[in-house]
């Protein structure tokens, strides 16, 4: 069953440990100088994929021959794809591109991002649990079911722009009596997390999705075919305030939503989200929340710096603005039609939890307390696990032997050593030390 | 199981740790979410009290099969009047640490809330005890 987007290249990896320390959920061993992700743990959030310095970590996307398989294919662009060619004359210079690649339609995610926003702001107003915490980060979800469950009453229960933009187009192409099994839908993605979202959808049956392909993917066709002169006429589906969406405030509606915290990078997420735990946050109504330092500009599948990312997206908005021309109502106001809600919920995944059965649980946790006291605490990686604490917690569940951390070797080896050292002063009796002497 | 936290007075700006570490412990033994947010929100404005009004302290944590014993001993200036400091709004909060976000006077109407007991014993000059119950059936 397809689980995970982020897996390992064992070829490349030489088990340097840089990778277990920056992973949120604890997901990352090494073992036998290789890197293993524990799949229930990961949210593929695409960290260990940045970290490392030999290219080990790999995010699995579709296959981009896949879209020959279909008579339509569609691309469904975000603003962060725009972001990736600061080079191009305009917006409409790289969506004509996209066609010369062999799609035959395409739907800008942006225009479905400015109904999402309408959609949250209509939610905040009348939800009774907050803080609202954004999903359209699927890492970030993926994070709260594992780390944080007593908050899944707060995450947004609407799907994200991606999702709405495949469903109406999809719907348009239905309508018109065409096969759904013609019809491919295909969003360009930012990170991995998403590429697990549409195999795996949190609140939905099902996605529209019919694969993902990766931004660097997707760049590497497309930029010997950018200046062309052979340009294709395309028309603008999003007006700037789809651009915005990924100018890191994501959905939220400054204007409408006073009270708001707009976070990302995966660090200060968790600060935010303790806090929200803890209670202290509970004045804010919305918490925009993405993994990616930077938002999607940052994924870890963009080619480009995310700052750089960021100042291109606002010379095209001002562009926009200046221009005006986008007159998209019509469009808005059919992608608005659709339904939007999740229909299913999310579901707790207490993957740190220790025992089914609490007893059992609580007699493990001394245990990790009791061995924990003993070990360094200097959180050094050689025995291939995050931090002491966690060793301690992979030896007391037997995924760990205690002589793996070197300095509990090291004391072993001494205590060992000191036992050999009193069996050498055993006397033995048909023999006298001290009588050799003379 | 028993733990203990000793808690510093002098920097209630990275305050909280031993909530913090509560908290992930509860986690690991399984317990349901919407108790262990009773039990942080409870444990960390207690914690945070005994940073701000009251130098510091001890913490001792029992966690049973059917119940979470929180236990906060400083040796701080002491509540005069408890009745008074549990009304909401009620703070003696400098004005420096409200500009910091504290003293909202929530602390101890959100303990009795999110508590299953609550008992406070305090003596002035001497110092403060608040015992917190919270049970997990
Ligand atoms: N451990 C303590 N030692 C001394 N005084 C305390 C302690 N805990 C609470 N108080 C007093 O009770 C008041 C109300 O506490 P609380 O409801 O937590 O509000 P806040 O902490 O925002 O002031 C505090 O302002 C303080 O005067
Ligand atoms: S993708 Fe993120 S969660 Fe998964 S193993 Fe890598 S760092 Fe951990
Ligand atoms: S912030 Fe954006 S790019 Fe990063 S993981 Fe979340 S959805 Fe993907
Ligand atoms: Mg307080």
């Amino acid at each position: 069953m397809y689980s995970h987007s982020v897996t390992l290249e064992q070829t490349k990896c030489i088990g340097c440990t840089d990778c277990i320390k920056r992973c949120p959920t604890e997901a990352i061993r090494v073992r036998g100088s290789k890197a293993k992700i524990i799949e229930d743990r990961c949210i593929d959030c695409g960290n260990c994929i940045r970290i490392c310095r030999n290219g080990a970590k790999r995010a699995v996307t579709d296959d981009i021959d896949m879209i020959q398989k279909y008579k339509y294919r569609i691309a469904l662009p975000a603003p962060s794809f725009y972001a990736q060619f600061p080079k191009a004359k305009n917006i409409e210079q790289i969506l004509s591109t996209l066609y010369k690649i062999g799609f035959t339609d395409i739907l800008e995610v942006g225009c479905a991002a400015e109904v999402i926003t309408k959609h949250t702001n209509e939610y905040v107003q009348t939800a009774k649990n907050f803080p609202i915490i954004s999903s359209s980060c699927p890492a970030i979800v993926r994070l709260i079911q594992r780390r944080f469950p007593s908050l899944i009453h707060h995450v947004l229960p609407i799907i994200s722009p991606m999702e709405l933009a495949a469903r109406y187009i999809k719907i348009q192409y239905l309508e018109k009596g065409i096969l759904e099994n013609e019809i491919g839908v295909f969003f360009i993605s930012p990170c991995p997390a998403k590429a697990t979202e549409i195999h795996r959808p949190k609140g939905l049956d099902r996605s529209y999705v019919d694969g993902v392909l990766s931004m660097q993917d997707i760049y590497k066709m497309m930029i010997y075919k950018m200046n062309t002169n052979q340009n294709i006429d395309v028309k603008r589906q999003s007006s700037y305030k789809g651009l915005s969406w990924a100018m890191h405030n994501g959905g939220l509606d400054e204007n409408t939503i006073k009270s708001h915290i707009a976070v990302d990078g995966m660090e200060s997420v968790i600060g935010i989200l303790e806090k929200v735990e803890d209670g202290t946050l509970s004045n804010v109504q919305y918490i925009e929340a993405l993994a990616c330092t930077g938002g999607c500009l940052g994924g870890a599948l963009a080619l480009e710096n995310p700052f750089i990312s960021r100042y291109t997206l606002k010379k095209w908005i001002e562009e926009d603005l200046a221009k005006g021309i986008c007159s998209n109502e019509k469009l808005i106001q059919e992608i608005a039609s659709l339904p939007y809600a999740f229909n299913k919920d999310i579901t707790p995944r207490p993957v740190f939890s220790l025992d089914r059965d609490m007893q059992k649980a609580l007699t493990m946790m001394e245990d990790i307390e009791t061995l924990y006291k003993q070990l360094p605490k200097i959180d050094c990686g050689s025995c291939g696990a995050p931090t002491c604490r966690c060793f301690a917690e992979d030896v007391v569940k037997q995924d760990a032997k205690i002589e793996e951390c070197v300095f509990m070797l090291r004391k072993r080896i001494q205590d060992l050593s000191e036992v050999m050292h009193n069996l050498t002063q055993t006397v033995i009796p048909t023999h006298n030390d001290n009588n050799r002497k003379e | 199981m028993k733990l203990h936290y000793q808690v510093d007075g002098d920097n209630f700006l990275v305050a909280g740790e031993a909530s913090a570490s509560l908290k992930r412990t509860l986690k690991q033994l399984g317990i349901d979410s919407s108790i262990i947010r009773k039990i942080s929100i409870s444990m960390y404005e207690a914690e945070m009290n005994m940073v701000i009004h009251a130098y510091g302290g001890v913490i001792d944590v029992e966690i049973s099969t059917d119940k979470v014993h929180i236990l906060l001993k400083d040796k701080g200036p002491g509540i005069p009047d408890i009745d008074l400091a549990m009304k909401e709004g009620y703070s003696t909060a400098s004005h420096e640490i409200r500009e910091l976000g504290f003293g909202a006077g929530m602390g101890l109407p959100n303990m009795k809330r999110y508590s299953d007991h609550l008992n406070i014993y305090s003596e002035v000059g001497v110092g403060t005890t608040v015992e917190i119950i919270v049970f997990l059936m």
